[in-house]
């Protein structure tokens, strides 16, 4: 099976919002495990409200979405114009450290790896790509 | 983002529903926020409506957990599902937390003198 789409939504934290309820959308119409139903979307809001606060900072711009599934797999691309970044490249975030020391800086990313099969960055004409894949069929 | 609430002999629980994220992230900490600032000290959040947590929310619960904690006041989690109970546990977070199945073990755990 094969099925992709596509959209636009504002470098904005509605735009946020827009792209997780469109995910909402697109796994109902393709029936996707409760583990996929909410991997992605707390992905997303993860990468999106990155690139909104830091990409972007405030700037208009918008971002583009593709979802698609693959196989058994999901895969969803964020791509945006802001400057080059890495999210991959993060350090790690602080998961030991007792709670009046705890940092809670990086986080978002590190769930993002941690919740998905699979995570890739490439700057191609320009633009940030990011790619996340998790299989359709996953628990939890 | 709904947020219940109820009071049992003197502790709060609050029962956010939904998801807790970048958009419904900041309604939870001005709610906590203003229970601390009104003199709660003892706080169960019950997550049984919570369909998941992203680290927006992570923040929330750390924000809290602090400042409980420099109250010497104390925190109960309970009614976690698998999505949430799964992500506290990949960032590192259960350790921090009192964690248990039911609001009323984490009631009966805070009513403890």
């Amino acid at each position: 099976m094969r099925a992709v789409e596509t959209l636009s939504v504002p470098g904005t934290l509605p735009g946020v919002l827009q792209a997780v309820q469109a995910f909402d959308q697109f796994g109902r119409k393709h029936d996707l495990s409760k583990g996929a139903t909410w991997r992605f979307p707390l992905a997303l809001d993860e990468i999106l409200s990155n690139i909104v606060r830091h990409g972007l900072a405030g700037g208009p711009a918008t971002i583009e979405l593709t979802f698609s599934i693959d196989g058994g797999d999901v895969v969803v691309e964020i791509a945006d114009g802001a400057d080059a970044f890495n999210p991959l490249l993060a350090p790690p975030p602080d998961t030991t450290s007792p709670l009046d020391q705890r940092q809670p800086g990086g986080l978002g990313i590190a769930l993002v790896r941690r919740l998905m099969d699979d995570t890739r960055y490439e700057r191609r004409d320009g633009r940030n790509h990011f790619f996340m894949r998790c299989r359709a069929d996953a628990d939890r | 983002m709904q947020i219940a609430e109820s009071r049992v002999d003197g502790i709060v629980a609050v029962a956010p529903v939904g998801r807790i994220d970048t958009t419904t992230a900041p309604a939870l900490e001005k709610h906590m926020v203003a229970l601390l600032t009104g003199g709660e000290r003892r706080i169960v959040v019950d997550f049984a409506g919570v369909d998941y947590i992203s680290s927006a929310g992570l923040r929330v619960m750390l924000l809290l957990a602090r400042r409980l904690q420099d109250a010497g006041g104390r925190l109960g989690l309970c009614g976690m599902g698998d999505a949430v109970r799964h992500v506290f546990q990949l960032a590192g977070f259960l350790p921090l937390f009192v964690v248990l199945d039911t609001r009323e073990a984490a009631l009966h755990q805070l009513a403890r003198p």
